[in-house]
């Protein structure tokens, strides 16, 4: 038997179960909640020093191509973003800014602040003028392209024709289902269409969906709305697991474990100086004032037990391990990067 | 509680129903009822949006934080006071009349001494007779014999959902009695199903438990699609839920799966009797789906679902009517 259990459903989890089933294990991912993955900017702001060819296989999606090196994108405030990799609409080129830019806004809704939006780009020397449209979507619900029908699209080009600007900057709404519709957009209109840079939005949870779904597509088993409450460790090695979900508790046998829960939410570390209690009660963790550097201590991907001896067969990834080096904006390109070693750890233990 | 663990995230608001529904309800939204209204005491000023929940867990499911949010608004609900909806008056009325949540003229009633119970709920004894009369007669051909009794009244989560714990307390201590005849009792609706688990401490039982594992086969042609229901999938159990669907497949039903199967029809939370056209919008809104899918119908576990889809024109069966026993 070769099962292994992943906890987290963010890109550590789903990339380290994509790389375990394509390897033959059959993998059993239980995450619950938003991971941090998806509330992301929906780009890699680093460019990965390992495995880039399966990071790059992995996030390949048919709906939404990738473009890759030296990118710049707006955010929804103007300011300017660098990265490695990102959706094509997000990003040009570095030197090739657009010299003038539309920037669209909702009327009453705070997806894209066109006014604050456009005096930042002017600012930067990009002459930028707001567009304000009217909009029927109360500020508490989130933008989504779902909610405007083939006809509002249609209406959107038309307005956008008028603009003398060459290229308009959207508000981030489109899922990855509708990413499509960008590029209608951009035939219709003539013009450059842009998507603003915007975390806890539709870029982010794209992202999220592309890694679930090729997980998914690669045989693995995913547990929703499920949490691991405990697991059933004998000299080392965890041999089997307790997974709730509703008024349901199940005892799993496995073989082997990796732990990708995240970290600044919650449920994974809490927020407070990541002053985290191990939910297992088994593990070390590794307390620092640098918030973003505690975590579960670790030795060449594997997990360090409370008794300070390495475990045979739990690996770690992601933002749940300490870290010496972490950067800011590097977190997902390192979750990634984690997986792949936390695999390589496992199937060489 | 723990709204205090909110980190602002969005994420409840994304998936809320009730809040994207744009034809529909003027709810604020599960982070200001569910996680600011109980935390900075501003109980008062939520008043009848309390009520705008369907109860469908989906925030919670979202919740990076873990936050219980439909236990928040629940609890909120039970606190309210003021005048009570119309809807929810008629329930009221409904349970000191008839004992149950809807208007019941129910024939069917089995009261052998058998030692199952199959409990069909509210829904089940009015609107959705039909439905109860195939449930019973399938578990008859699986060899369980079984009471429908007239004894038993309303398992008391419409109330719950209302506010009115009182009530479905008083429920409670009238069923016991009842319900103490039995060793086993098996229901067609998640939310009976779990109501009595957790308020009376009875291991019940959903159909989809009893019918899993066994050799079972369709006579349904054409393309079906899901609506998974709120609290099967999300309330008693993700695995249930996932059962419902290895069960039909196994039958031989031509399944169609779709992102939205497990989005919330609008039917719960005492929606359908507080604000029946927020319960009608959704319905609609999830029934245009279905239809741009060109599926034959719809296949769910819950009266609800069934109700509340089914009155918007499509044609939506219980999974007991979709499948029988292969002899």
């Amino acid at each position: 038997m070769n099962r292994v259990l992943v906890v987290g459903k963010g890109a550590a989890g789903t990339f380290s179960s994509w790389l375990l089933a394509n390897k033959g294990w059959e993998v059993i991912l239980v995450g619950r909640g938003t991971p941090s993955t998806a509330m992301s900017t929906g780009c890699l702001r680093s460019q990965p020093n390992v495995c880039r060819s399966e990071i790059m296989e992995f996030l390949n999606n048919e709906m939404m191509p990738w473009t890759y090196g030296s990118r710049e994108g707006m955010s929804k405030i103007g300011t300017s973003y660098r990265c490695w990799m990102s959706p094509p609409h997000s990003t040009w080129k570095e030197g090739e800014a657009p010299k003038s830019v539309a920037v669209v806004g909702l009327e009453g809704h705070p997806s894209l602040q066109a006014r604050v939006a456009s005096a930042t780009l002017n600012a930067r020397g990009i002459r930028a003028e707001s567009l304000i449209l009217p909009s029927s979507v109360p500020s508490d619900v989130p933008l989504a392209a779902s909610l405007f029908s083939d006809e509002s699209w249609e209406t959107l080009a038309d307005e956008l024709q008028r603009q003398s600007a060459e290229a308009i900057l959207l508000p981030a709404m489109v899922a990855l289902e509708d990413y499509h519709q960008l590029d209608i957009l951009e035939l219709r209109s003539g013009r450059r269409v842009l998507e603003a840079i915007t975390p806890l939005s539709a870029p982010g949870q794209r992202l999220g969906d592309i890694m679930r779904s090729k997980a998914a597509g690669s045989g693995v088993t995913i547990w929703d709305g499920r949490k691991v409450t405990a697991l059933d460790v004998r000299d080392g090695e965890v041999r089997g697991a307790t997974v709730a979900g509703g008024q349901e508790v199940r005892d799993i046998l496995i073989d082997a474990v990796i732990i990708a829960t995240g970290g600044p939410l919650v449920d994974g570390l809490a927020l407070k100086e990541r002053n985290i209690s191990d939910p297992f009660g088994m593990f070390q963790v590794v307390r620092s004032n640098d918030g973003l550097r505690g975590g579960y201590d670790s030795s060449n991907g594997m997990l360090i037990a409370s008794d300070g001896h390495p475990m045979n067969n739990v690996a770690g990834a992601g933002d749940c391990l300490s870290s010496e080096r972490r950067e800011y904006g590097s977190g997902l390109t390192e979750a990634l990067e984690g997986a792949y070693l936390a695999v390589q750890a496992l199937e060489g233990s | 509680m723990n709204e205090g663990r909110c980190v602002k995230c969005g994420s409840c608001l994304r998936v809320c129903p009730v809040l994207n529904d744009l034809s529909g309800s003027p709810f604020p939204g599960p982070r200001t009822v569910g996680v600011d209204a109980p935390r900075f005491l501003e109980r008062e000023s939520v008043g009848h949006n309390a009520l705008r929940c369907t109860m469908c867990h989906a925030c919670e499911w979202a919740c990076p934080s873990g936050i219980t949010l439909t236990r928040s608004m629940l609890k909120l609900r039970s606190g309210m006071s003021g005048e009570r909806l119309p809807g929810h008056r008629r329930m009221l009325e409904n349970i000191s009349s008839f004992g149950r949540s809807v208007n019941t003229e129910f024939s069917g009633w089995i009261e052998k001494g058998n030692r199952t119970l199959y409990f069909p709920g509210c829904i089940g004894l009015g609107r959705s007779a039909d439905l109860t009369r195939t449930v019973s007669s399938l578990l008859t051909s699986l060899g369980i014999e079984h009471d429908i009794s007239s004894q038993v009244l309303c398992c008391g989560s419409p109330l719950l959902k209302i506010g009115a714990t009182e009530v479905a307390e008083d429920l409670r201590r009238r069923n016991t009695e009842a319900l103490s005849r039995y060793d086993r009792v098996i229901t067609s609706c998640p939310g009976c199903t779990y109501q009595l688990r957790e308020f009376y401490g009875i291991e019940a039982e959903h159909v989809i438990e009893v019918l899993k594992g066994l050799d079972l086969r369709s006579k349904l042609e054409g393309r079906w699609a899901l609506q998974i229901p709120c609290h099967l999938r999300r309330g008693l159990s993700p695995w249930a839920a996932e059962d419902l669907i290895i069960i039909l497949e196994n039958a031989g039903v031509d399944i169609v799966r779709m992102p939205q199967e497990d989005s919330c029809c609008g039917g719960g939370g005492g929606m359908l009797s507080g604000f029946p056209e927020t319960s009608g919008s959704i319905a609609r809104h999830k029934v245009d789906m279905y239809r741009r899918a060109e599926v034959d119908g719809v296949i769910t576990a819950c009266p609800f679902c069934s109700l509340n889809l089914g009155r918007e024109g499509l044609k939506v069966l219980d999974i007991t009517e979709a499948i029988t026993l292969n002899k």
